[in-house]
């Protein structure tokens, strides 16, 4: 009886998260809400650790909170099937390659698949990130060895299996690369 | 209208004694001069003035009526008021007007036992609305077994509201019924496996009554295999079959629907589960069958067999809408759309192949032939080289779902503007802030937009979405009157100034992604910003909100949402104060569902007698105990108070006992007979608390 009433304390303070004008300590509202890069779901962790509940236990990586956001899980399952990034499949899901430009504060993601070649990929960013190849700009990507490469130094087909992303260097950081390779 | 023929009876008499009827009314205008009996077999119109929204005439053909007519009453126009139901318990007076026949006047006259019954159900043969149908049979009792009598269509919001055998002991002849089951929660995964909302027993009871029911429309039911079968057994004229967020069967069901439904007009699976085992289901359409005008199969995840599809499509000339699923490729919807260029509605499969110019060709060929083309949907994985394929439709489409489509902002500005008579529109947060600006300068006849995101489950932001698009939408479009908006931040500012612009909003749905999430330039609540909406969208009728909300927003909501139906929570609020506001406040609340909110047991019991007013109230990861959940399954007996809890019920009544799930819902069926282990339904003593084993049948 003892445990089960703890268990519902511990579920007690899972409730809380943090509200305001409830019990909960008023450090715990601070960080919720002004420091939005720590997610809800970081602080939810935080006030379940030391709880003996095992079915707080080790949440997976993602989607902690059942239901939310609220995404009906028909459509869920189709972001699902869009999701993985090194498939490919026949008429199945694309490539979807994240692409970060230093100084932009939004990430992109493109498509692969629907480039056949490198003067189609580059237009493409150059249209979504709005700059000019040579203006201190260089396209770089990651591969599957951790190494930043020159986007265009390998043959297409090469790229296009060992890309895990994309990013769009500028200035200095572009010049200590080339110095590395 | 048709002419009326009219033809007055020549005998006069004198000493007319209509039992019934009083004298009239001082409305009067007396120009006759005796009084006559008049025979009438002229038209009748009726308005009905039920509900504002009735605005309906209707005319009638009548028999034999002999109306009496008091001395001076010069009949020139005849009339028929209803009554405002509710006030009177018994019609009284009507007002006669005869067209046609001179200058306007009127005669009042008591006439609720010679009207003949025949015009009254035809003249409610007319009232369509379920909500006026059910005012209809309140106004007295004679109108109330007219309805039962010849009421033909039925909704039924909640399944476990009342029971199969209460209806087909009530309604004579159903030949459409909608019902809905599981809570809206479900959709997110709140309402576990095996709740219930079994649509057989509903099947298999219609199935008995009504032979004729031809409309089946489901949404959020177990559907089994042997249900669907049944539907094919039982129903020897069935034509429509919607199955909306419903699970629970297979492709082999469907075969049976395919085989036996032989005058089956309408197939929709919207969003719903279909267990996919092998067999060719749509080949088990009759070469004879030919009655198809609508097939919407875009939920199904296995390849369609594209043959059978077609012959099917050739045989059936009334098809009008046709949505396949992913497995569809390009070059086959080049064949479909080739073949029925009479669509109006169409969901495309994968819209994205490698390039190929006459494939490119053969489809811009294709749609450009479809002129009456007005809805779009599917567009799975697209490639945007074959986006302006579509661009020969765009300028007739109403209604527009690219909330599949991974395209990017400036692919979709291009395609949008092309869309010049939009007025639904649903979206990835792809589109940005600027596509939604060009938007709302290209499409002014949007009405509902929706904004889904493409990276839910991520912390960073990865599009340039913000508040700012719904802004400059809400600003640009004159007709909006339905949101849903997914986002990652939002201010107090931008709420106000979209509540200004447009106070015609009757659903406005945000979720902000970040539960919390305070206003981001004030940091402080989001109170001020919904308040505004709810003060300045009188016709708000659906609210869900999020982000971070103390108990004053619902002070205002209570205050201002008159007319607010359905109200969804999250994360919100501080005390019970705020669930009183709204259970207290909002007059028209019908459905609320909150989660994650510490409201306990204080508002609920306080206003207990609200719960029998609304259709359902749905709460979890609240603050109700086990025994505030109890006390009000005792009091309130006409509910029922189902609640949920799968670490199984705590044996005391300690107030420290809080319930993981909350349902309560207003039934003339008594506790369901079908709960699951999990389910605990609240009543009348604690002995009386019905476990599942001990629930009584209906």
């Amino acid at each position: 009886m003892e445990a089960s009433k703890k268990e519902l304390m511990h579920e007690d303070t899972e409730l809380r998260l943090g509200l305001p004008g409830t019990d909960v300590p008023q450090k715990q509202v601070k960080t919720v809400c002004p420091t939005r890069k720590r997610g809800f779901l970081d602080i939810k962790e935080e006030s379940t650790s030391g709880s003996i509940d095992q079915d707080a236990a080790a949440p997976p990586a993602k989607e902690q909170v059942v239901g939310w956001p609220p995404i009906r899980s028909y459509r869920k399952n189709c972001y699902e099937a869009n999701k993985n990034p090194e498939e490919l499949e026949e008429g199945g899901s694309g490539i979807y390659m994240k692409v970060s430009m230093d100084g932009a504060p939004y990430l992109r993601k493109v498509d692969l698949r629907l480039y056949k070649g490198y003067k189609e990929l580059l237009k493409a960013l150059q249209d979504m990130f709005k700059f000019k190849l040579g203006s201190g700009h260089v396209p770089t990507y990651e591969d599957k060895d951790g190494d930043w490469m020159l986007i265009g130094d390998v043959p297409w087909e090469m790229f296009f299996t060992s890309c895990k992303r994309l990013r769009i260097m500028k200035g200095s950081d572009v010049n200590g690369l080339r110095q590395a390779a | 209208m048709k002419a009326h023929k009219l033809t007055a009876s020549a005998p006069i008499h004198q000493n007319l004694t209509y039992p019934e009827h009083k004298s009239a009314s001082s409305e009067l205008l007396i120009t006759a001069q005796t009084s006559f009996e008049l025979l009438i077999t002229a038209q009748i119109t009726i308005r009905p003035l039920i509900s504002q929204s009735s605005q309906l005439w209707c005319s009638i053909e009548l028999g034999v009526f002999w109306v009496g007519v008091e001395i001076g009453s010069d009949l020139s126009l005849l009339n028929f008021k209803f009554l405002e139901a509710n006030i009177r318990s018994e019609l009284q007076s009507a007002q006669f007007q005869v067209p046609g026949l001179g200058s306007r006047s009127r005669v009042s006259m008591r006439m609720m036992q010679s009207f003949p019954e025949e015009a009254l159900e035809h003249a409610l043969s007319f009232i369509d609305s379920h909500v006026d149908r059910n005012s209809v049979s309140l106004v007295c009792k004679t109108w109330y077994e007219t309805d039962r009598w010849c009421r033909r269509r039925l909704f039924i919001g909640n399944c476990y509201a009342v029971s199969p055998p209460i209806v087909t002991r009530r309604f004579r002849d159903i030949r459409s019924l909608t019902i809905k089951g599981k809570p809206h929660f479900a959709d997110y995964n709140l309402v576990p496996q095996g709740w219930g909302a079994h649509a057989l027993p509903w099947i298999a009871a219609m199935g008995e009554a009504y032979p004729a029911l031809e409309e089946l429309r489901l949404k959020r039911m177990v559907v089994s295999d042997e249900a669907l079968e049944l539907i094919g057994k039982c129903f020897r004229n069935f034509r429509v079959l919607v199955l909306c967020c419903c699970d629970g069967f297979s492709t082999d069901g469907l075969a049976s629907i395919a085989a036996n439904c032989r005058t089956l007009r309408v197939l929709e699976l919207i969003e719903s589960e279909v267990d996919d085992v092998r067999g060719n289901w749509i080949s088990h359409f009759p070469d004879s069958f030919t009655s198809l005008e609508s097939l919407n199969i875009s939920c199904l995840e296995s390849d369609l067999p594209f043959a059978a599809l077609e012959r099917l499509m050739e045989r059936c000339p009334n098809l009008k809408s046709l949505r396949v699923n992913r497995s569809v490729p390009l070059e086959k919807l080049a064949i479909l759309v080739e073949k029925s260029p009479r669509l109006t509605d169409l969901g495309t499969g994968l819209f994205m192949t490698d390039s190929r110019p006459e494939l490119y060709m053969r489809l811009a060929g294709a749609f450009s032939r479809c002129n009456e083309l007005k809805s779009l949907s599917g567009l799975w994985d697209v490639a945007p080289s074959y986006l302006p394929t579509l661009y020969s439709v765009c300028p007739r489409l109403t209604s527009l779902n690219l909330s599949y489509a991974p395209i990017q902002s400036p692919d979709l500005v291009k395609l949008l503007s092309y869309c010049k008579n939009l007025q639904r529109l649903w979206v990835l947060d792809y589109i940005e802030d600027r596509g939604l600006a060009a938007l709302a300068s290209s499409c002014k006849d949007l009405q509902e937009l929706r904004v889904f995101p493409s990276e839910p489950y991520d912390h960073e932001p990865n599009i340039a979405l913000t508040e700012q698009g719904l802004v400059s939408v809400a600003v640009g479009c004159p007709k909006l009157q339905s949101v849903l908006y997914f986002c990652r931040r939002m201010s107090n500012q931008a709420l106000v100034t979209i509540a200004t612009s447009r106070p015609t909003l009757t659903r406005f749905r945000l979720c902000i992604i970040e539960p919390l999430c305070p206003d981001y330039i004030t940091q402080g609540p989001l109170d001020e910003g919904f308040g505004a909406i709810v003060e300045h969208c009188k016709d708000l009728k659906r609210l869900s909100m999020s982000g971070f909300i103390t108990d004053r927003v619902f002070q205002h909501i209570g205050a201002n949402g008159k007319k607010l139906e359905m109200l969804s929570l999250a994360f919100a609020g501080n005390s019970d104060v705020g669930l009183h506001y709204v259970l207290s406040g909002c007059k028209n609340l019908k459905k609320l569902e909150i989660r994650d909110c510490p409201f306990g047991d204080r508002a609920l019991l306080f206003n207990a007698s609200k719960l029998e007013r609304m259709r359902s109230l749905w709460m979890s990861s609240c603050r109700v105990s086990y025994e505030g959940c109890q006390v009000l399954g005792e009091k309130m007996p006409r509910l029922n108070v189902e609640v949920i809890h799968e670490k199984g019920l705590p044996e005391s009544r300690s107030e420290q006992c809080l319930v993981e799930r909350l349902y309560v819902y207003r039934t003339v069926a008594g506790p369901r007979s079908d709960a699951p282990e999990f389910v605990w339904t609240m009543k009348d003593s604690p002995s009386m608390r019905c476990s599942p084993k001990e629930q009584l049948l209906p």
